[in-house]
């Protein structure tokens, strides 16, 4: 879907619904979201929905960089603990190292 | 046409030529060595693993020959990798120690060249079984088995983290050492092609025993199930004469013998001195009772005494099969569980305190310069059942003197202690009184005791041995059936003159276990191929019984009997026989107690991991700055090949001069 085709109006409604998915724990939606309107809102010259669009787009990187800083913080504690406390840990693994502690 | 046919018929026939000559370009480059069985593989306890373990792919080095320690340092300067090989029997505790810490050693290759007379092999501890002693808590210190073993903390307990593997095919061997090694490696230099080995032996399991019994069994409900690791368990065997229902009056003579060793190598089949010499002593014991069978029946029950062979399984690895067998006859389940039959048809349960006397047959000898026997008391049960005990050794002593044989106890010290064995787990729970009687002193006199090497009597192909060890068997036997007499029957033995110890059983199973080849001998084959033989016999003992689903329902309704279909090679026929012998799981209660505390270390928490086949393969290479070279010149000649290619027409190439049309063929 090419957005040149699409009037201020449209772009708009497009903008939001993806940041409205991006609410059901879908970080890669509001990724997706900030990359494909970062263009219309910050580079291209104003038009009359271009600040409601700047919002949405900011709300979708402030909601990735959340989203990816507990996502690393989580794989790091899971990775350093898995190994120390196997009794708790293995009960939340699905997938076991074989040959490997 | 006819260049068309010629093309196509040049083409299968160079197909006909590669398909017939083919090899896999892998085979023409690695030799697979896979005729060893002999692998190390790993077992988990409660804290941790013992064993080795491969990567998933395999370890490879250059293969280096080392005879000792010394020659290892000046190797290890080597850069890279490198898998040692060297003789099984030049390991030291120095040497294993360098192979262990080592990190640029990935494996090692084990091979024997010669038999070493002296014979310290054993990978046993210094002290077997240590932690499950009945010592465990004294400060005497415990080296029965120190000039036995090749490390302290014995060979089979350490955790390499690397593969070994034990070559014994003699191909094989010389394809390491003289084809490989002194053919490539022989000058340290950096330069030139080197032979490389490539080991694979990947075990499933890691960390500790609970670790891997649990991951286990949460991976059970996924879709691709994988075994990580069994634990270990077998049968103990108990035949109780006379049979002891429950309306009887149980008063047992239990005489004991192991039935397992162990080695860190797979398909171990070692075991003269640890197991088999003691085993045929016991058995020649029970043929002798078995030969006057009613006689002794009728007189032990009119003297309310009973006696109960046991074979124990599991004892070298923590007493498992005997810990079992005291917690179940804690829990009443001894020797069979209570099903609720009549009391004349179930067995009595025993427990600890209706033993009482014990007595453990091991280490029975077999070299005719070897005359002395010990007997190994506890101090503090002596004094407790002194007088029992002293008869009991009495007859004994005679029974060995008889043979020619001098028995006699060690010096009772007040912190003397009883070697390990299986007496060990008796007396954790109660006093029982009895006694060892082995070739051991203060050490161990045999020094390859639970080891793959444990062969002497089954590499004596002169057979210098076979009479000395039947005259060894000879008079343990004729010592365990004097003391048997002497408290069952309560009878001077040397009067039993129909109680005979017979020769040509000793000899028939000397024969089996020692001088044939894979235990295949008549007499094995013929007691164990009881459905090849005829159906019929009429031998029970009071019944009339035709066939084995007769015999075997006679089964059903009682538990103090087993009724067993068994052929008898003396008259060429098969019989019901009516016994009183009963197989026991040996596996450790530490596995049957719900949320067992693996730390805790009462019993035996051993388990054997599962592995992937394993492989050893030999190849040439040339090294990593030589495999960067190729690396660079290919990518340098893929560009090269680019530019040049861009310039021609590659099409034309492709159209065939015999069939490209000379002028537009209609559609």
């Amino acid at each position: 879907m090419d957005l040149e085709n699409l009037n201020g109006a449209e772009k708009l409604l497009l903008c939001k619904k993806y940041f409205h998915l991006g609410l059901a724990c879908l970080p890669l939606v509001w990724i997706v979201n900030f990359i494909w309107f970062f263009k219309y809102a910050f580079k291209v010259e104003n038009f009359p929905q271009q600040d409601e669009i700047k919002k949405y787009v900011i709300g979708s990187a402030i909601g990735s960089i959340f989203w990816i800083l507990i996502l690393s913080i989580w794989v790091t504690v899971f990775q350093i603990f898995r190994i120390e406390s196997p009794e708790i840990m293995d009960y939340i693994t699905f997938v076991f190292p074989i040959g490997y502690k | 046409m006819q260049y068309l046919s010629t093309y196509i018929s040049l083409k299968f026939f160079l197909y006909y030529l590669v398909l017939v000559h083919s090899e896999r370009l892998k085979d023409q480059i690695t030799v697979q060595l896979d005729s060893g069985k002999h692998d190390c593989f790993t077992l988990l306890n409660g804290t941790n693993q013992i064993g080795c373990q491969s990567n998933p792919q395999g370890n490879a080095g250059t293969l280096i020959l080392v005879n000792h320690a010394a020659e290892l340092e000046n190797s290890s300067n080597q850069i890279g990798d490198i898998i040692v090989a060297v003789n099984i029997e030049q390991l030291t505790k120095t040497l294993v120690d360098s192979l262990i810490s080592t990190k640029s050693i990935k494996g090692v290759i084990l091979f024997r060249n010669q038999t070493n007379l002296q014979r310290t092999n054993s990978e046993d501890s210094s002290c077997p079984n240590q932690e499950f002693s009945f010592y465990k808590s004294q400060e005497s210190s415990c080296e029965w088995n120190k000039k036995g073993a090749v490390h302290p903390s014995g060979l089979r307990f350490l955790d390499w983290k690397k593969p070994v593997l034990f070559i014994t095919n003699e191909t094989e061997v010389d394809l390491i050492v003289n084809k490989c090694i002194k053919a490539f490696n022989f000058d340290s230099s950096n330069t030139s092609p080197k032979c490389t080995a490539k080991m694979t032996m990947r075990m499933h399991a890691a960390g500790d025993a609970q670790i891997c019994l649990r991951r286990q069994q949460l991976f059970s409900g996924l879709s691709d199930t994988i075994s990580l690791c069994d634990p270990l368990g077998d049968e103990n065997i108990f035949a109780i004469v006379p049979h002891v229902s429950k309306i009887d009056q149980p008063n047992v003579f239990m005489l004991t013998t192991r039935l397992d060793t162990f080695s860190m190598f797979t398909n171990n089949d070692g075991g003269d001195v640890s197991v088999l010499t003691s085993l045929i002593s016991s058995l020649v014991v029970a043929n002798a009772i078995g030969q006057n069978l009613e006689n002794f029946q009728s007189r032990a029950k009119a003297n309310n005494k009973q006696i109960m062979f046991g074979f124990l399984h599991g004892e070298s690895l923590g007493y498992i099969g005997s810990s079992r067998m005291v917690f179940d006859m804690n829990l009443g389940k001894f020797p069979v569980e209570d099903k609720g039959f009549s009391p004349n048809k179930s067995a009595h349960s025993l427990s600890l305190n209706d033993i009482k006397l014990y007595l453990e047959l091991q280490h029975i000898g077999f070299e005719a310069d070897l005359k002395n026997y010990f007997i190994h008391l506890d101090p503090h049960i002596y004094s407790k059942f002194k007088l029992q005990i002293d008869q009991a050794i009495n007859s004994s002593v005679t029974g060995m003197k008889i043979n020619g044989f001098k028995l006699r106890k060690t010096s009772i010290k007040s912190n003397a202690q009883v070697p390990p064995s299986s007496y060990h787990t008796l007396l954790k729970h109660e006093a029982v009184p009895g006694f060892i009687i082995s070739t051991a002193d203060q050490f161990y006199q045999y020094k390859d005791t639970n080891s793959l090497l444990d062969k002497a009597l089954r590499e004596d192909h002169e057979r210098t041995f076979r009479s000395s060890v039947i005259k060894h068997i000879t008079a343990a036997a004729t010592s365990s059936l004097y003391t048997i007499l002497n408290h069952v029957l309560s009878t001077d033995p040397t009067q039993e003159k129909d109680y005979v110890i017979k020769q040509d059983f000793i000899e028939k199973l000397v024969d089996c276990f020692f001088y044939t080849e894979n235990w295949s001998c008549s007499f094995f084959n013929e007691i164990l191929n009881i459905t090849q033989k005829a159906d019929f016999g009429n031998r029970t003992f009071a019944l009339n019984v035709n066939n084995s689903a007769q015999c075997k329902t006679l089964n059903e309704g009682q538990n103090l009997f087993s009724f067993n279909w068994q052929f008898d090679p003396i008259t060429n026929k098969s019989y019901c026989y009516k016994t009183s012998v009963y197989r026991t799981p040996a596996s450790s209660p530490a596995f049957e107690i719900e949320d067992y505390d693996f730390l805790n270390g009462t019993y035996s928490t051993w388990v054997e991991s599962v592995w992937d086949p394993r492989r050893l393969e030999l190849y040439v290479s040339t090294g990593y700055t030589t495999d960067l070279i190729v690396l660079l010149f290919g990518i340098l000649f893929f560009a090269t090949s680019l530019l040049v290619c861009r310039k021609m027409n590659i099409e034309s190439w492709l159209d065939d001069p015999v069939l490209l049309p000379n002028r537009p063929e209609p559609l």
